[in-house]
């Protein structure tokens, strides 16, 4: 359906009060086909199934072939595997022993995965003999895939345990051509630099057997992919990153659901699915929690004229989401509302139309999101419905923004010394650490892992000798800090570290994981366990924080606009006071919390202002402060990617170690993400967006849109708007016009 | 991460705890290096982390007649491939008693002369056991009788001390040898971390002049440690095709009859071998960390005994069960 007829369609139907603010036709770009010669088996199964390659597949099986590492960031769709496949499939029908790895952030991906590769490897009669390997696979099946899988798809969390075992994978490694790490926009912040320490791990095994692989990073748009993937594998990749293939007419309707005050966005969504699929076209539709799926899945089945509505979640059983995946290619199922499950990696083909509810935390997972309607040159729909949120209802009325996205930043944080010391002791597990392999910068913990008994030296080089296996001892999620395990019913759901099981799983607390709602009942910081049970509750919960900050060291300092701006170690004790229940986007009730602080060391950047204009009076200044360090924080993730939550603050009309008004942000995690970093070599584009979300909002004194936030600690109290502007526009230079 | 902070995140994982006082006093290892301990050990040139303890005991084995094993061997038709009891049955009926009965058979007749031929007219170890491996359970008895089909200086026993768990440095390998009348045990010591590499290499020599191994849980423990640890030190070990894990016979006799198959249980209630004062086993490795770190040898000692008790009892423990095994074959 062309825009301009769905419109007068919706002008029609009675529901409709006028949602739509914006609506902008994408225009479609046509294929650029590239060329090249191809192993004559490879060709022909390509032919067959008449596929031919795109400009940017070219592009990255040259550099490949040309010796070089990789890193591919076009959009979902564009035939990203297609890219690495190809290389693999020659390189090990070249060479009869050659082997290849492929890394999945999920089991499920790897899974999905495999299947493709088996067909294809089937068509080219290239025998990859393509297996998973993974705590999945059944103990009888190890030994032989051990023995004669070319191609291994696993897990940083399995490779992990595998490493030490290396004398049993001799013959993968020893022949490794190709490392892949597929959908690796998952591997960011302190996990992804868990990943990455794990990955020169794995470089030095595979050199210590003599090969010498080349990588590919594959992930979507993101803003930094050459540093990315240098901080990923330490090594210098080729970028491929402007997309060749057909893209039909897109067109994004920006939906304000504000505009009819008697419905909930939840009924609204319903509408909206309801009539599309009347309309005939097949529809996806992205909702925050599976309950919040349910309920739109529900409401649009009763209202639609077709059945065949239908729900999907990552806790059905394996064959029930093959079977859904299967009608939605095959065009059985028209409509289905899922939680970020159907986000990426799996094959559903493309539909008609995406529905996002909510803005899903970064302009990467909306566009994955998005990249799910849309097939080939056929004309495609999306319609984006904001909560009450800044950051969500900034892109209503700045939609280019948008539009024109470009990629968050992906970083990596620096390695803390539990990272060193955690990944030197399974290093030293694996093989002996020569001298030379322990850095400079790896003195102290090496030090450290000799004075606690772990580590020994000797003429061979320095050796592990804990009781424990290394890799036991020294489980991934530790190493990144995650000592808090949410568990129910005796079963781990999933580990976090404790600045965030203060914040998101103190005792009430509503936790989603994979889409369900759970209930924290008791949190043990001591033993690091929080408990929970499974209830399906119609209501979310916020903690509400309040801190102090010191600042331990600036390392670095610039100017943006009239601001001083500075990056450093700051020591923060932070108090989860209290928290919020939210029902509709409408805060409920508020508990008191009696939780101990927490302090710890971490990251920070913070704005001094030291000429305050006149207009903001001093009684004002906090207020004004106040907001603007709340309209910063909401704007945090269009620059870096992160949760908000993940990005803290506090600010004073006289910070005693600065001597001047403060804004102080900070990275919500020990030791920091690296997330402050970013926002101090952004802070002008910080300010000026910002500025722009907070002076384009039409409420008089701050609403939920712009400067409330549900987790401030003081009530979001004091707040001024107009002060906050002025603030805001003194952080961004005149120079730029996002501030007008 | 401030650094106390981290040794404090180390600290949970540490390597092994300082024994009790009590475990101390019981078996007379003083605190500090005031009492004189003395080992005996030889030191092997080249290798200056080791050190070598040999003792020589009288010990008298036999195994079963050669002439009885084969007879009863060859009357197992199904160790022929498609050959399964009901077809052994019938074979039976027809007049093939012997697998060399066999090999005059239009459809058995090939694939009998070609296995009796990997064997060998005088029965080549290493193929016989290859056959009876795939055919046959582990815990096989006639496995066992088989062991007289190797030159008996060919068989090594061997047991492991270990710092820890599993993937942990080796420090202690015991060896022992069968004469015509004794059993030549030989147990290298590593005087530190270092001395690892050595003991590994020292192994691996041995395991040249060896054919068969014998060992208890030595398949899934030692032998799996062994491998590994070679592999951390860049080594490799030529693998050996035949290993006897006496592990799975005792299981197979005594499963239900012993409250457990511990070799301290088996030593008591089958062997007949009375420990005095013996060192645990889940006390070796913080003893030995002990003696790193003071540098007394004292806690070697206990040590030492208790591992050269462990190869003993591994070789009257094959003698107990190859009893049974003559019955068998």
């Amino acid at each position: 359906m062309r825009l301009d007829e769905l419109l007068s369609a919706l002008d029609r139907n009675p529901d409709y009060r006028g949602q739509v603010v914006y609506a902008a036709p994408v225009p479609p770009h046509a294929p650029e086909y590239a060329e090249i010669a191809l192993r004559p088996r490879v060709a022909a199964a390509l032919d067959r199934r008449g596929t031919r390659l795109y400009r940017h597949q070219a592009e990255a099986i040259e550099a490949l072939r040309a010796g070089r590492d990789v890193v591919i960031t076009t959009p979902t769709a564009s035939g990203k595997t297609l890219a690495f496949h190809v290389p693999t499939l020659e390189w090990l029908s070249d060479d009869p022993t050659a082997t290849a790895l492929y890394l999945y952030p999920l089991k499920a991906l790897a899974n999905d995965q495999l299947e493709k590769l088996s067909t294809l490897d089937e068509e080219c009669g290239a025998h990859l003999l393509p297996s998973t390997y993974d705590g999945d696979t059944p103990q009888q099946k190890r030994a032989g895939i051990r023995r004669s899988a070319r191609v291994v798809l696993t897990n940083p969390h399995a490779l992990h345990q595998y490493l030490p075992w290396h004398h049993q994978w001799a013959r993968l490694f020893a022949n490794l051509k190709l490392v892949v790490l597929d959908e690796a926009h998952h591997y960011r912040g302190v996990g992804g630099g868990n990943v990455a320490e794990l990955l020169a791990r794995l470089s030095r095994i595979v050199k210590h057997y003599g090969a010498q692989p080349q990588f590919v990073v594959s992930s979507a748009s993101i803003a930094n992919p050459k540093d990315f993937a240098r901080a990923l594998t330490g090594r210098d990749a080729v970028s491929v990153s402007k997309d060749g293939s057909a893209r039909g007419p897109r067109s994004v309707v920006f939906w304000d659901p504000m505009a009819d005050p008697s419905s909930s966005i939840t009924r609204q969504a319903a509408t909206l699915l309801s009539f599309l699929t009347d309309q005939g076209m097949q529809t996806i539709c992205f909702a925050r929690s599976r309950v919040m799926a349910e309920r739109i899945a529900s409401t649009a089945k009763r209202d639609s004229a077709t059945d065949a509505i239908q729900s999907y979640r990552a806790g059905y059983l394996a064959h029930e989401r093959r079977e859904l995946e299967a009608d939605l290619r095959d065009g059985r199922l028209r409509g289905v509302v899922s939680t970020s499950a159907l986000e990426s990696g799996i094959d559903i083909g493309g539909l008609d139309a995406a529905i996002l509810v909510g803005f899903p935390g970064s302009l990467l997972s909306a566009w994955q999101q998005a990249g799910r309607a849309g097939r080939g040159s056929r004309p495609s729909l999306v319609i984006y419905i904001p909560y009450e949120d800044p950051l969500d209802r900034y892109f209503l009325r700045d939609p280019e923004r948008f539009l024109s996205y470009a990629g968050e930043r992906l970083v990596l944080p620096r390695r803390t010394l539990r990272h060193r010391a955690g990944h030197l002791a399974c290093a030293a597990a694996e093989l002996p650490l020569r001298p030379e392999e322990i850095g400079a910068e790896d003195g102290e913990a090496a030090t450290a892992l000799r004075e606690s008994g772990l580590l020994a030296d000797t003429p061979s080089g320095a050796i592990y000798r804990g009781l424990r296996r290394a890799h036991e001892a020294f489980p991934l999620e530790e190493m990144a800090g995650e000592t808090v395990r949410l568990v129910c019913d005796g079963r781990t759901l999933e580990t976090m570290d404790p600045v965030r099981a203060r914040r998101d799983a103190f005792p009430g607390a509503v936790l989603l994981h994979r889409g369900e709602t759970y209930v924290v009942r008791a949190l043990d910081l001591t033993e690091g366990v929080a408990t929970a049970e499974r209830e399906d509750v119609d209501y979310s919960t916020q903690g509400l924080r309040t801190s102090a900050v010191e600042i331990l060291s600036a390392e670095a300092t610039a100017l943006s606009g009239a601001s001083h701006v500075a990056r450093g170690r700051v020591c923060v004790t932070e108090s989860f006071v209290g928290y919020k229940t939210i029902h509709d986007n409408r805060s409920v009730s508020v508990h008191p919390l009696a939780l101990p602080p927490h302090v710890y060391q971490t990251d920070g950047v913070w704005a001094t202002f030291r000429d305050i204009p006149q207009e903001i009076e001093a009684a004002e200044l906090l207020g004004a402060l106040h907001g603007a360090e709340h309209a910063l924080i909401s704007m945090a993730p269009l620059l870096v990617l992160c949760d908000a939550a993940d990005v803290a603050g506090v600010s004073m009309p006289l910070h005693p170690q600065t001597g001047a008004p403060t804004i102080l942000l900070y990275d919500g995690i020990e030791d920091g993400a690296g997330l402050a970093e970013v926002l101090f070599g952004e802070w002008s584009r910080l300010a000026a967006a910002a500025h722009a979300m907070v002076s384009r909002c039409s409420c008089d004194d701050g609403c939920p849109a712009c400067l409330l936030s549900p987790r401030c600690g003081s009530q979001n109290q004091p707040l001024s708007k107009p002060g906050a502007i002025r603030i805001l526009a003194l952080s961004a230079p005149a120079s730029r016009k996002e501030g007008t | 991460m401030r650094n106390d902070r981290l040794a404090g995140w180390l600290a949970g994982r540490a390597a092994p705890q300082e024994p009790s006082q009590e475990a101390k006093n019981l078996l007379g290892v003083p605190d500090k290096a005031s009492e004189e301990v003395v080992l005996s050990g030889v030191q092997e040139p080249g290798s200056p982390d080791t050190l070598t303890f040999e003792s020589e005991t009288p010990f008298d084995l036999r195994f079963p007649a050669v002439d009885l094993l084969q007879a009863s061997v060859v009357r197992m038709l199904h160790l022929l491939y498609g050959i399964g009891a009901c077809r052994s049955e019938q074979l039976r009926r027809q007049g093939y008693e012997t697998l060399a009965d066999l090999t005059t058979h239009p459809q058995w007749g090939e694939g009998a002369r070609a296995l009796l031929g990997t064997w060998g007219s005088t029965w080549d170890a290493e193929a016989v056991f290859r056959t009876l491996r795939t055919w046959l359970p582990a815990s096989d008895p006639l496995l066992l009788a088989a062991l007289g089909l190797v030159p008996r200086e060919r068989i090594l026993f061997f047991d492991l001390e270990t710092l820890g768990l599993s993937n942990a440095p080796i420090f202690l390998i015991a060896t022992a040898r069968l004469t015509d009348r004794a059993l030549l045990v030989r147990q290298d010591l590593a005087t530190s971390l270092a001395g690892e590499r050595s003991l590994l290499t020292r192994f691996g020599r041995d395991l040249e002049k060896a054919t068969a191994l014998v060992s208890y849980n030595g398949k899934a423990f030692d032998w799996t440690l062994l491998r590994e640890r070679s592999a951390y030190y860049s080594q490799s070990l030529s693998p050996v095709e035949i290993h006897a894990d006496l592990l799975y016979h005792v299981r197979r006799r005594f499963a239900g009859l012993l409250p457990d198959v511990h070799l301290g249980t088996i030593e008591k209630n089958v062997l007949g071998v009375r420990r005095a004062n013996d060192l645990p086993s889940s006390l070796v490795p913080s003893f030995y960390s002990m003696y790193l770190e003071t540098g007394s040898p004292a806690p070697l000692r206990p040590i030492l005994d208790h591992n050269r008790q462990d190869i003993e009892s591994l070789a009257l423990l094959l003698r107990a069960l190859l009893g049974e095994a003559t019955d068998a074959a």
